[in-house]
């Protein structure tokens, strides 16, 4: 079939659809002042609690002018707290990847005993919160324990460091990565794995040459999460980083800086940061939901 | 010898889907296994595949002699075409087509020239020279069908194994690509075994037919066998329309209701009737009557198995002409006729006839053994 052909008959189907459509809203459409007034509430929270406070942040960020915007973003202490925010985001990211890949493979096409108590368990970050989380790993690797006080004697440092911090992040974003590819992998079944087995490929080739690509929007999802995640991560991270500013992460010196009474535009500055950053993942997010749909659909 | 199995168990938790199966199937032969949902079919294909285990203290799966269980499912040779054709999505119709030749060790891998030349002599095949380019989601339902046999022939197999190949394929296209799949066996017979529940195409497609039922395999014939000479009443009452009546057998003659008499011509649990001694025992029995095997008439046959029956419905669209009809007793049947014969007789609803089977077919309740210990005393 041509490709117009294919247009011709996706556009009257569309016709139709919309004829469908506006038959069913006539049926079930609320009365105008229903309609206005929910518009209305959502459209009045969501100034509130998102736009203002957004705009807010870029506004104070610029009080000083370019200069200060440039001169609080340049400061050692910045420059520090954004290679930690960095060093952090990628770790996670790699390893959430890695693992994400590794236990969604398991859920998604076997069947094992355990397999309801290991998606709770994955799930375990989402209930937990970040500061209990960061304290867990203060106990478990501080000179309380064992193992912490087997790492002092043979002078690993991880807590209160840069490792520390990677470790306390890594769990926090533990299931972005996972749950994203759980469903897509269940969905698509074994079928093109028995297959491309059959055809006599091994496992090595089976996971790079068909079960990867398959995922690969789906994943770059969950990265794109782990990673927003990541450099926004405060209590887990302020637990194990302790106050010192060679492990402040971006959240954690925004803190300081705002702690600090220092007045100005720097708290703001660096703070515009993570907001641009936030603003990019949400243009991600949206551009890879719209190629997932694409790719469930064919 | 093409594939042979030895008393194959599989069991799902407490769910028996292969009970004790053996069959044997010849070299360049096209086999069909027959059934309906649940009654092993896909689980005995999957096992001469690899891709299922039997249970232990199954025997072994043999290709041309050769045991292949120890086998890994890459190394048996086999060529498995899926129902819902499980081509890789990502993949160009070219690449997936190449994709068997592409994955074999450096050592063994054809260039890429050969690899060229072998995909495009397979596309030719197919008849989709042109759709090298195009990805699986652009094409039809047959289309990716054809795509997913010449991906599975690219690596040259032993055997060729196909899961329910037509099934999610449209009433039309299904024909076709049935005849296209005979034309293409017939040329490269390859030893090949489909799973269906459609009986049409098993009794069309091939050379013979496996009838399964319960993880077992009721019968194993040429089309024309099982047709003609079903074995057990499940084959009998699977493979065409048949009517069902409960019996009972006295003396060599046979009686339903009220009505006695002998059929010209009857089979016994799948024997001939004459041959058979076990059937002078009285017993209660299962007979079935083919619409094409009753004989109308507006008198009674004298001395034969013949009773009456008033016409309900007739349905004339079609080659002949089937009569719906309901006995005396209550029971519904329904019998095929030619277009003149039914003018002749004047066929029509309310009408009361004659129904004098020509041919019957019984089976017993009791089995065969129990029956002879009966004849003993």
């Amino acid at each position: 079939m041509s490709s117009d052909n294919r247009k011709k008959r996706r556009s009257s189907s569309d016709a139709e659809h919309k004829a469908h459509f506006h038959a069913v809203k006539r049926a079930t459409t609320e009365p105008f002042w229903a309609r206005a007034l929910l518009i209305g509430v959502a459209v009045v929270f969501l100034t509130f609690f998102l736009l203002l406070p957004l705009i807010c942040v870029f506004y104070e960020a610029l009080a000083d002018g370019f200069g200060g915007f440039a001169k609080a973003l340049s400061d050692k202490r910045a420059l520090n707290a954004m290679k930690m925010t960095a060093i952090a985001a990628f770790f996670s990211v790699l390893l959430n990847v890695i693992f994400g890949l590794a236990a969604a493979w398991c859920v998604g096409k076997f069947q094992f005993w355990g397999k309801g108590f290991l998606i709770s368990l994955i799930d375990l970050p989402f209930a937990v919160s970040p500061v209990i989380a960061g304290l867990l790993f203060v106990f478990l690797l501080g000179t309380q324990s064992a193992f912490g006080r087997w790492l002092a004697e043979n002078d690993v440092k991880i807590l209160f460091a840069t490792p520390g911090v990677v470790i306390a992040t890594i769990f926090v974003t533990f299931p972005f990565v996972v749950r994203e590819l759980i469903p897509v992998m269940q969905a698509q079944g074994t079928d093109e794995e028995q297959a491309a087995r059959l055809l006599g490929a091994r496992g090595w080739q089976i996971f790079w040459r068909v079960t990867l690509p398959n995922v690969k929007w789906a994943l770059l999802y969950g990265a794109i999460l782990c990673n927003a995640r990541a450099m926004g991560e405060f209590g887990a991270v302020l637990v194990v980083a302790g106050n010192s500013a060679k492990t402040n992460t971006i959240p954690l010196y925004i803190n300081e800086l705002h702690q600090s009474y220092s007045v100005g535009a720097a708290p703001f500055a660096v703070a515009s940061l993570l907001a641009a950053m936030a603003i990019l993942t949400l243009v991600a997010k949206a551009f890879l939901e719209w190629k997932i749909s694409r790719a469930n659909e064919e | 010898m093409g594939i042979e199995v030895q008393n194959i168990t599989k069991s799902f938790g407490s769910f028996k889907a292969l009970d004790d199966v053996s069959v044997r199937i010849d070299a360049g032969e096209l086999v069909a296994l027959l059934g309906p949902s649940g009654s092993g079919k896909t689980t005995l294909l999957r096992i001469v595949a690899g891709l299922e285990t039997p249970d232990a203290g199954s025997g072994p799966v043999l290709f041309h002699g050769a045991q292949v269980d120890s086998k890994k499912i890459g190394e048996r040779g086999v060529g498995f075409v899926f129902q819902h054709y499980a081509l890789f999505r990502h993949m160009t119709v070219f690449d997936n087509i190449a994709f068997g030749l592409t994955v074999k060790p450096r050592r063994l891998r054809p260039s890429k020239a050969q690899i060229r030349e072998k995909v495009e002599t397979l596309l030719h095949m197919i008849q989709l020279d042109n759709l090298a380019g195009r990805y699986p989601s652009q094409l039809s339902g047959g289309q990716r069908q054809r795509v997913a046999l010449a991906r599975a022939l690219a690596v040259e197999p032993q055997i060729l194994l196909l899961d329910e190949p037509f099934g999610a394929l449209d009433a039309k296209v299904r024909v076709e690509l049935r005849a296209w799949l005979r034309r293409l066996h017939d040329e490269i017979h390859l030893t090949s075994v489909f799973v269906t529940h459609d009986q049409d195409e098993a009794l069309e497609l091939a050379d013979r037919v496996a009838v399964m039922n319960r993880g077992k395999i009721e019968q194993f014939g040429t089309p024309d066998e099982v047709f003609h000479s079903p074995q057990t009443p499940f084959v009998m009452n699977f493979l065409g329309q048949v009517n069902q009546f409960r019996g009972r057998l006295a003396q060599g003659r046979v009686s339903i209701g009220d009505c006695e008499g002998a059929a010209p011509e009857m089979e016994f649990d799948g024997k001939n009737f004459e041959k058979c001694r076990a059937c002078e025992a009285r017993t209660a029995a299962t007979i079935f009557i083919r619409p094409h095997d009753f004989e109308i008439s507006q008198q009674r046959r004298e001395g034969r198995l013949s009773f009456p029956a008033t016409v309900t419905r007739i349905h004339s669209a079609g080659n002949l002409a089937r009569v719906e009809m309901v006995t005396d007793a209550g029971e519904t049947l329904t019998a095929e006729t030619t277009h003149s014969e039914r003018d002749e007789l004047q066929l029509a609803p309310g009408g009361r006839f004659y129904m004098t089977p020509r041919s019957i077919r019984v089976f017993a309740d009791e089995p065969a053994a129990s029956r002879a210990e009966e004849i003993a005393e």
